[in-house]
């Protein structure tokens, strides 16, 4: 229900705020007279935003025209003579005017992504030391970070990994599901920081934690998954040359909705705040100043409304988002016995079904 | 739009920040994978097991005071059924006992009373004997004294006949 | 023109995805309050559907999105 109302209010606002955005940074291009940098604060930069609005200049490195380039950062890449800023923002090469083909340079997203897995990593390897040394192995966890951790660590073994995977192969994927969990969690808290962005509004990001779920789950498939794709049991010959694609086309579209789930969640939230806010300058251009600061107590009070909204869903989509992956790689290393009792994957999808 | 073409776009595929993500993400996963979570598996795996097997034992144990409670219930109700065999047995030899005895009692007063009986009959029938030959004694000296009173011998006879005769009928 | 178009999308799609996602909510607390034991169970199915719809939800949204930014024009 949040979703939807969430998702319609944020189309509404995308719709009534970004167009005379754009409208207006379309009018006057050169003098970039749009309020508020919209986009920019979801989108990747070359640059690493700190708490004061201070920058801290990123170093490019990236592949053109068969060789290799390393610069401190954009500038220096600019002031060397060999790249010029292009059209549409990023850089070219000023020779011949074609844009880079293989960028490898650190962006503020790499950053973020690096940090939440760092963190995942200090916090796991933290607790491990701690079970190593005998709390937790031999009598209960002690203290409340043991305690969230050992909490949230059987939350994804329990009610992710064992509930949607046979019960003899559950543990190997334990791990993953964790890793994907908290780094995700960790990315979509850190979009919550005001002059912070979250990495998972990134496609591209989005896109290859998918594709290794993705490849993840093929790897591990089973025979009986790959017969179930190509060759499904107990229809007859003439069905499979409707059934067997549409099962190829399933194994992509899975990881797909994967990434576009999340991306398109995380990517709304911040537009959705960086529009309600930005409705104070609107209202100020439309109808003068006053009026803009009055209806300001609104927007802000809606911004608090919607962060509580936000920090939720942030949880909520790195549930999602593991629970997802731990559904279709349950679903692939499962031997099918043809009676889908018994799995609590098959009843899943059946409940799905009679939804629908 | 230029946010859509530029290096950095909203809906656009970045092969090199995928190349980083992708890289750094496995780099990652395999270093959790291998390093940091396996211990706290086994850790927590092993916890888990002890609380089960301590789960288990009291369990056990648990049925095992049962069962220990459940065969002294069982010893006691068999002692008592013993006590009451022996109590029964005991009561049911008294009866015996006093039974014999009261026969042999009866028995005895019985054996008294015929012999005082056999006892009776014999001092009766000596009695009768000697009565028999006081009478018959008396008779004769009765004979005597009417022979010798001279009375008819022919009639004397007679009574003496008579007398006799009487006498053995009366018998 | 594609502004009209992704509001008229957008409308559609949060419509088609509230009416989803309704009677996703509607089911799962009907099946809650005639089986309350079987509430997690229940609770994880309806989430996993709630799952399935959003993501359609979502491409038609992006769909929208592109329509409305112009892409490919």
């Amino acid at each position: 229900m949040i979703y939807v109302v969430r998702r319609a209010l944020a189309t509404l606002f995308f719709l009534i705020v970004f167009g005379p955005v754009l409208l207006a940074s379309n009018a006057d291009t050169e003098q970039n007279s749009a309020p508020i940098d919209v986009m920019g604060k979801v989108t990747d930069h070359d640059y690493f935003e700190l708490i004061f609005g201070a920058k801290v200049y990123l170093p490019r490195m990236f592949y053109s025209g068969g060789e290799w380039y390393f610069f401190r950062d954009t500038y220096s890449a600019l002031d060397s003579g060999e790249f010029v800023r292009g059209e549409e923002g990023g850089i070219v090469r000023a020779d011949t005017g074609e844009s880079i083909a293989f960028d490898l340079s650190i962006t503020s997203h790499l950053i973020y992504l690096w940090l939440s897995l760092i963190l995942t990593v200090f916090i796991t390897f933290m607790a491990g030391r701690k079970y190593k040394k005998g709390i937790g192995r031999d009598s209960e966890p002690k203290g409340a970070l043991l305690n969230i951790f050992e909490t949230l660590f059987v939350f994804i073994r329990d009610q992710i990994a064992k509930e949607f995977m046979p019960k003899d192969k559950y543990e190997k994927f334990v791990p993953f599901l964790f890793t994907i969990f908290m780094c995700i969690a960790f990315m979509n808290l850190f979009g919550l920081l005001p002059w912070a962005a979250a990495a998972t509004a990134n496609l591209t990001v989005t896109a290859t934690l998918a594709i290794i779920t993705f490849l993840v789950t093929q790897l591990n498939g089973t025979k009986d998954h790959w017969k179930h794709v190509f060759v499904f049991p107990g229809v007859p010959k003439w069905a499979l040359i409707i059934l067997t694609p549409v099962e190829i086309l399933g194994l992509f579209t899975k990881p797909f909705a994967l990434a576009i789930r999340l991306f398109a969640n995380m990517l709304s939230g911040k537009i959705m705040i960086v529009c309600i806010l930005g409705l104070i300058f609107v209202f100020t251009e439309l109808f003068g100043a006053a009026i803009g600061v009055t209806s300001g107590v609104f927007w802000v009070l809606l911004t608090v409304a919607l962060y509580f909204l936000k920090a939720l869903v942030a949880l909520i989509q790195a549930y999602v988002f593991t629970l997802l992956s731990s559904v279709f790689i349950g679903m692939a290393i499962e031997e099918h016995n043809h009676d889908h009792e018994d799995s609590s994957v098959a009843n899943a999808k059946d409940v799905a079904l009679q939804n629908h | 739009m230029h946010y859509f073409l530029n290096g950095n776009a909203l809906l656009s595929f970045d092969t090199g920040f995928g190349f980083w993500v992708f890289f750094t993400t496995i780099v990652f996963l395999w270093a959790m994978n291998k390093w940091l979570v396996p211990p706290i598996m086994s850790a927590l795996k092993e916890r888990e097991d002890r609380i089960r097997e301590s789960l288990e034992t009291a369990e056990k144990a648990l049925a095992e005071a049962e069962k220990i409670s459940r065969n002294n219930e069982k010893a006691l109700k068999d002692a008592e059924i013993t006590a009451q065999k022996i109590r029964k047995e005991a009561l049911e030899d008294a009866e015996k006992v006093r039974n014999e005895r009261i026969e042999k009692a009866t028995q005895d007063a019985e054996k008294l009373l015929e012999n005082a009986r056999l006892k009776i009959e014999q001092e009766k029938k000596s009695a009768l004997n000697e009565l028999r030959n006081h009478v018959a004694e008396l008779a004769v000296q009765s004979a005597t004294i009417i022979i010798k009173s001279e009375l008819d011998k022919e009639k004397s006879r007679h009574l003496v006949d008579s007398f006799i005769k009487d006498l053995s009928k009366k018998n | 023109m594609s502004f009209i178009a992704a509001g008229f999308g957008a409308g559609i799609i949060a419509l088609a995805a509230a009416f989803g996602i309704g009677m996703i909510g509607k089911s799962s607390v009907e099946s809650i309050a005639r089986q309350p034991e079987a509430a997690g169970d229940i609770r994880g199915a309806m989430l996993l559907t709630a799952v399935f719809i959003e993501g359609v939800a979502l491409i038609g949204a992006i769909v929208c999105i592109i329509l409305a930014l112009g892409i490919g024009q």
